[in-house]
């Protein structure tokens, strides 16, 4: 799977969730893992569609095709949880 | 036209544009250069600087003239983290602060700086024991802002201050809407931001103010002009034009603070009766700002309406680009509120009749967009 952290620096959520998204880069070394910036990779973060709320995960599969989003502020235990369903789930 | 988003921007004084004016027009030397015509001019600097240093309570060699509050506030947490760096990497900030506050830190924290947000309390107050919990010895930087620029939601600067007066970290006030609004002491405060057009000043002209006993990384460098903590070419007629609006406000502060207080209570009186409205500005904001939320519409359709009566409001801080406020969600635990928010501010111009126009606008669009 590849992760795919849209982010950008003035935004607070961002901020707050950066530590667990580092976590989770360490928890899951087997993964593949991007970050763009909501402002500054402009061109990229549009073709995801993602709207106005960040920070968004985008997860895709080997294939690059999507299967899933973490959209927001979520805790650790939510953000495990999620991977931990689509993992199981392909 | 009605203006009620005066915590954007304010309008220009007459007489702070003739200030402007007449420095550009009389005063042409660099405050630099050795002749005759520099001299002139670095009187006229030096005269603005020590007013402007009086009106804040602070000495002319603690200000540090800026293009505006978003450079002042990146110069006092670059500055000082980049400066301070093996004294510790801990920053601590809350959860209402403006995107200038968030976009340094966000920037340091990817260089390996480590953020903290303390807690508010059930008013949006920041909790004064958890700021305390989070200090530590790597505590480099505590920021907060005097007044949130979407709630006007004041918080106890001094108080803080006084607080981290034992502590080896930093405080750093963003003070932009609360100069020329309401008088803070900010003698134990470390450093200042604010910028000139929150008090009918020019637009693009600022402040940073630090204490003399602090050193900083500059972001601009170049040489020394006015300080070594910021190059450029001193902008003379900017810097009296500030001093003339800070001391047109000074005089007018308190009439303006009754003014609009009145007009704030008239309008939550008459606010408070539409089903659903809610207000969302507490007991603790400055009266300048009023947040509402009008639950059934996208604050950006109430806006246009309201536009089409002539009448301007902003939705979140003219900054910001989310669809929830995170200020709105912090006072009011509530996402809906968070997510319908609207900002009324007003000012020491702000007049009854135009409450009255704005409140007749406000009824027909409340009613229309119900409707649809």
């Amino acid at each position: 799977m590849k992760f795919i952290r849209i982010s950008a620096l003035w935004c607070s959520s961002c901020i707050l969730t950066l530590p667990i998204w580092e976590e989770i880069k360490k928890e899951y070394p087997t993964f593949l893992f991007e970050e763009l910036d909501y402002d500054m990779d402009e061109t990229q973060v549009e073709k995801y569609q993602i709207g106005k709320i960040i920070p968004v995960i985008i997860i895709l599969n080997e294939k690059n095709i999507e299967i899933g989003r973490i959209v927001g502020e979520k805790t650790k235990k939510e953000m495990v949880e999620y991977i931990e369903q689509l993992r199981s789930s392909i | 036209m009605v203006y009620l988003d005066y915590s954007a921007t304010t309008p220009v004084d007459e007489e702070v544009l003739k200030s402007f004016q007449k420095t550009c027009l009389e005063f042409i030397g660099n405050p630099n250069s050795l002749h005759k015509l520099g001299i002139k001019s670095k009187q006229l600097e030096e005269s603005a600087t020590n007013q402007i240093a009086d009106l804040m309570g602070v000495k002319p060699e603690e200000i540090i003239y800026t293009s505006g509050a978003s450079e002042s506030n990146n110069l006092a947490i670059k500055g000082i983290a980049l400066k301070y760096l093996n004294r510790g990497k801990k920053i601590i900030t809350t959860n209402l602060e403006h995107s200038s506050i968030y976009g340094p830190i966000g920037y340091l924290q990817k260089l390996g700086f480590e953020v903290e947000f303390v807690h508010t309390n059930e008013h949006g107050i920041v909790d004064l024991e958890h700021l305390e919990t989070l200090i530590d010895d790597d505590t480099i930087l505590v920021t907060i802002a005097s007044v949130n620029s979407e709630t006007g939601l004041v918080q106890p600067i001094e108080r803080i201050a006084e607080m981290l007066q034992n502590e080896k970290c930093f405080f750093h006030v963003d003070a932009t809407q609360s100069v020329g609004k309401v008088k803070m002491n900010l003698k134990k405060v470390d450093l200042v931001s604010f910028s000139a057009h929150k008090f009918y000043g020019m637009k693009g002209f600022g402040c940073l103010i630090k204490k003399d006993y602090i050193s900083l990384e500059p972001i601009i460098h170049g040489g020394k002009s006015t300080t070594k903590f910021r190059s450029g070419t001193p902008a003379l007629p900017l810097i009296a034009s500030m001093a003339k609006a800070l001391r047109l406000i000074d005089s007018n502060i308190q009439d303006y603070y009754n003014h609009v207080k009145f007009l704030k209570t008239k309008l939550i009186e008459k606010l408070s009766t539409y089903k659903e409205v809610t207000i969302n500005s507490n007991e603790y904001c400055l009266p300048h700002i009023l947040n509402i939320s009008v639950l059934f519409a996208k604050p950006e359709t109430f806006l246009h309406a309201l536009e089409e009566y002539h009448v301007y409001i902003s939705t979140q801080s003219a900054c910001s680009n989310s669809t929830t406020s995170r200020a709105v969600l912090e006072l009011t635990k509530n996402e809906d509120c968070a997510e319908h928010s609207l900002r009324i501010s007003l000012s020491g111009l702000t007049t009854n009749e135009e409450i009255e126009v704005f409140l007749k606008a406000f009824d027909e669009c409340y009613y229309q967009l119900k409707l649809k």
